[in-house]
């Protein structure tokens, strides 16, 4: 328990939960105040969950790095715990922020899209390194708003959640996962300019 | 002056930005992919040389900035920064200068393949520069407020929120509406401020500001001086300018809301329109430049900028008249007013209706006749369009009462079966009916008992 601690203190999680919640504080007050604005759904839907996604793509930075390759208990277990916790805060927050908004039901929606927005944090993590991660959700989420809601690229604009959208979120959350907490993460971008 | 361009020089080959070149290069290409160019419209190129960039590239840029601001504290190079004889204010916007080109760089590549391949093609027409302009101000906006907020907020969570903020400002912005009781909606004047929105000089000069305060407010940081706050307000004035301008030429929006049996009509409360300043908003009708005619046996005549898929109309139009040629009275001219533009193809169907109807037994320009509509359908499909095109088409016809909810002019099934008996004659036949029916069929004067 006191090596996760200690894990969890290294990575600064306490800044990604407080971030987390402050977030899901302010899309509460954005979403209740922008009801009047008449912005649609499918804006809500692919801007709010980009945010606790980035910040738990930029949660996969180490301190350490290739130090870490020599510890004698398993990194992969305790990096899983700590973003799939990371995950499931996030996902709550965003359930407690959508529950209640007069326009839609879009709960699952959110919890849907911040699972893919994180996979695909993830995979731009073990891809162009974790301190320019977040340029591929935000990439695919510019996509989206401008692509027409019936392409299939378009899974994070289903309203209500279909069977492909959340295929395809679990996959991605699934693949970025296994990228980042079985292979060690790339430490040169860090590094880099 | 030479020191600074070789810091310029350093900082750009040093900077996460040039990663960023052929991610915006790639991102645009899709955006613009999903937007259906025009390649040969100068019009289609002016609009989406600013709807298929910014909204990527500016958050993006803003975002990179955000990270590289923060590039020296990553490092640990501050204090030795500091010891450097440049001031730090120099230092500073030399890195926001370097990010920001690598922007504009992207931009300039994806702005000289869309405006080259759009002057080999278009025939009408040229660039309008001030939508390049708003998006490379837009870029340095972005980059400015990006920065600064990356310098001022130093944490590994500042560049994506920055990022993904900005994007969620954007289309904020852009998709802003003025939400009626009844819930429809209209556009408001807050759409104008996302940059991939408005194209004027106004709106240049709004991001022009929002460029200078950022940047002032860097120098601020840096050192806080008279002229630098002087800069501060200077370009805030502008900004708020800008953004009184915009708001001011827009359209008023006062609408009455009345119920009716059929819903709400949303109607404009006066009939003479005024922008947000009262003035009224005149609009002169634009001078139509002389169409360009090509052609034989049937002449098309479009808007000189179709020229390029001119020969494909003629073809379309031949097709139609085909099966009428040597009748009397068969109409050889597409007039311009009744093609238009359906994608990177000049819609030629309007012909069929003046193949089948002539002016007076038109309602309103519409055909009404059902064996004219018969017929009408009948040379569309002869000449390959699918059926939807003549109103035949299943999905169109399935669940509709005849005459009960129906647009002008959509044949009721009774005439669509007109049509596929007339189909199913052979052509010696068809042609034969014609020759006896066709000065009746154009006058009006026949019913669906008159097709065979």
């Amino acid at each position: 328990m006191r090596l996760l601690y200690l894990y969890l203190r290294s990575r600064l999680a306490g800044w990604a939960v407080l971030s987390i919640v402050t977030i899901a504080t302010l899309s509460w007050v954005w979403l209740r105040a922008a009801t009047d604005s008449g912005a649609p759904a499918s804006m809500f839907l692919v801007a709010i969950p980009l945010l606790p996604a980035v910040v738990i793509g930029a949660s996969t930075r180490s301190p350490f790095g290739d130090t870490e390759l020599s510890a004698s208990r398993s990194v992969p277990l305790l990096r899983f715990t700590h973003l799939a916790g990371l995950l499931l805060i996030g996902a709550i927050s965003l359930a407690i922020t959508a529950t209640g908004w007069m326009l839609e039901s879009i709960e699952w929606e959110f919890i849907r899209n911040l699972a893919g927005y994180t996979g695909l944090a993830f995979i731009g993590a073990r891809i162009l390194g974790r301190g320019i991660c977040w340029v591929v959700p935000l990439g695919f989420g510019v996509i989206t708003i401008m692509l027409d809601s019936t392409s299939r690229w378009a899974w994070a604009q289903k309203l209500p959640a279909d069977r492909w959208s959340v295929t395809v979120s679990l996959a991605l959350i699934l693949v970025g996962l296994l990228l980042v907490t079985l292979q060690h993460p790339r430490d040169t971008n860090d590094d880099a300019p | 002056m030479n020191g600074t361009l070789r810091l310029f020089n350093l900082e750009a080959r040093r900077n996460a930005a040039i990663w960023f070149v052929p991610v915006i290069a790639a991102v645009s290409w899709w955006l613009l992919d999903t937007q259906s160019w025009t390649t040969f419209l100068w019009t289609s190129t002016n609009r989406l040389l600013q709807q298929s960039v910014v909204p990527f590239a500016a958050p993006a840029i803003a975002g990179i900035a955000a990270w590289m601001a923060g590039r020296d504290r990553r490092r640990g190079t501050e204090d030795l920064l500091d010891s450097t004889p440049r001031p730090g204010t120099q230092r500073r916007l030399t890195l926001w200068a370097a990010t920001a080109f690598w922007g504009l760089l992207a931009y300039a590549l994806f702005a000289v393949y869309m405006m080259g391949q759009t002057a080999l093609q278009a025939t009408w027409g040229g660039p309008d520069f001030w939508p390049v302009a708003v998006v490379v101000l837009a870029i340095l906006a972005h980059a400015g407020w990006g920065f600064f907020i990356g310098g001022l907020l130093r944490s590994r969570l500042t560049a994506p929120l920055v990022g993904i903020g900005a994007l969620g400002l954007q289309q904020f912005a852009a998709q802003h509406r003025q939400v009626f009781d009844s819930g429809s909606s209209a556009s408001t004047w807050v759409n104008q401020l996302a940059a991939h929105e408005g194209f004027s000089d106004r709106h240049a000069l709004f991001y022009l500001g929002l460029t200078g305060v950022a940047l002032a407010a860097i120098a601020l940081r840096e050192r806080a001086n008279v002229l630098g706050i002087a800069a501060l307000v200077l370009m805030a004035a502008v900004a708020l300018g800008g953004g009184v301008m915009i708001w001011g030429e827009y359209p008023r929006n006062d609408w009455i809301v009345t119920s009716t049996a059929n819903g709400t009509l949303v109607e404009p409360a006066s009939s003479v329109p005024r922008n947000n300043f009262g003035q009224v908003i005149t609009s002169a009708a634009p001078t139509l430049p002389a169409p360009v005619c090509e052609g034989t046996p049937v002449t098309v005549c479009v808007h000189p900028a179709y020229q390029p898929v001119l020969d494909q109309a003629i073809d379309d139009a031949t097709r139609l008249s085909a099966p009428l040629m040597g009748l009397p009275g068969v109409p050889t001219r597409v007039e311009a007013e009744d093609t238009a533009l359906g994608g990177a193809r000049i819609d030629v169907t309007q012909f069929a209706d003046k193949l089948v109807a002539d002016e007076m037994s038109a309602e309103d320009h519409t055909i009404v006749n059902e064996a004219q509509l018969a017929i009408r359908s009948w040379l569309l499909q002869h000449a390959g369009w699918p059926t939807w095109a003549s109103g035949c088409d299943e999905n169109a016809q399935i669940g509709m009462a005849p005459g009960a909810g129906r647009w002008p002019g959509q044949p009721t099934p009774e005439t669509c079966a007109a049509t596929d008996r007339f189909a199913k004659l052979s052509t010696t036949e068809q042609r034969a009916w014609l020759e006896t029916h066709y000065t009746d069929l154009r006058a009006g004067k026949l019913t669906l008992k008159d097709l065979p």
